[in-house]
């Protein structure tokens, strides 16, 4: 119970700070600077790129199948361009396949 | 019709989408979490860390932290980690929302979260005091629908026998349609859209 009241006051205190950083920062001077333009160009799909093998790491990563499942929300973003539509697809056809 | 109510319609009909997407995410993020976390009373414990932190990746993955007892600040660099993106909305907003009381910018910035930040950075209202009144009500709505799926999906994971054998792959699901979405973006040259 307090273990888990740790765990969700960290990751809520993290969360918070990180959105109100650039207010923090750069409040008094305005946040349009050409090396930011390209932090938010770059740094973000970077991070995000990570974050798609990490997710990798708790599925059957030895197998096809998370790959197909990947492929067919790659596919199904690209085509629709509703994330609701592809995220649900994807993961059905891995729960049904898994 | 009201100034007002205009900025109210307006705002409510830009969520509309929202409503369909963080129902079901937060839904399947509720079902998630009831079955990782092992807690007690996940239904309370999703829509609490649902309405406080407007994360769905935190959502998918925080269950999991708690089922496996990680340590406090494990946790928090792994949030670190899956929520860095959040650091760079705020940059695009500092001018638009300059002389906004203190209470309603804490607010705000709270509801940060992917979704509700394109939609606040692609709106095109000029006047300064439509335009906050119209990201205050969006972030109220947006909260109010997350809160409702969370809460209801933990609550039906708890109670009914919903499979999510493989569900896990949500989270890579997301991940990858950000990532698409934002390649694209590159590839295409940029330029602000009112994203997913």
């Amino acid at each position: 119970m307090w273990h888990n009241l740790g765990i969700f006051a960290a990751s809520w205190a993290v969360i918070y700070l990180l959105r109100a950083f650039p207010f923090i920062a750069f409040g008094r001077c305005g946040g349009d600077r050409p090396w930011l333009r390209a932090a938010e160009k770059w740094l973000s799909p970077i991070v995000i790129a990570i974050l798609v093998v990490y997710s990798f790491a708790s599925l059957e990563w030895r197998t096809p199948l998370p790959y197909a499942a990947g492929a067919t929300v790659v596919v199904l973003q690209l085509a629709t361009r509703n994330g609701l539509l592809s995220i649900f697809a994807g993961t059905a056809l891995y729960m049904l396949l898994v | 019709m009201t100034r007002k109510h205009y900025i109210f319609l307006k705002a409510f009909k830009a969520s509309l989408p929202i409503l369909m997407g963080y129902g079901a995410m937060g839904f399947a993020a509720g079902v998630v979490f009831s079955a990782s976390s092992g807690v007690e009373h996940p239904a309370l414990w999703s829509g609490a860390i649902g309405a406080s932190c407007l994360s769905g990746t935190l959502q998918f993955a925080i269950g999991d932290w708690m089922g496996k007892g990680i340590s406090v600040g494990t946790a928090a660099i792994l949030a670190l980690a899956i929520s860095f993106r959040y650091g760079l909305y705020g940059f695009s907003l500092i001018d638009r929302w300059r002389g906004v009381s203190l209470p309603l910018k804490l607010f705000l910035i709270l509801g940060l979260a992917d979704e509700n930040y394109a939609l606040e950075a692609s709106c095109t209202l000029k006047n300064r005091e439509d335009y906050v009144r119209f990201c205050a009500i969006l972030t109220a709505l947006n909260i109010s629908y997350w809160f409702a799926g969370t809460t209801i999906g933990a609550y039906a994971g708890s109670t009914l026998p919903i499979p999510h054998k493989g569900i896990e792959f949500v989270m890579a699901a997301l991940f990858i349609s950000i990532l698409t979405d934002q390649i694209r973006l590159l590839a295409t040259g940029g330029g602000k859209e009112a994203a997913r």
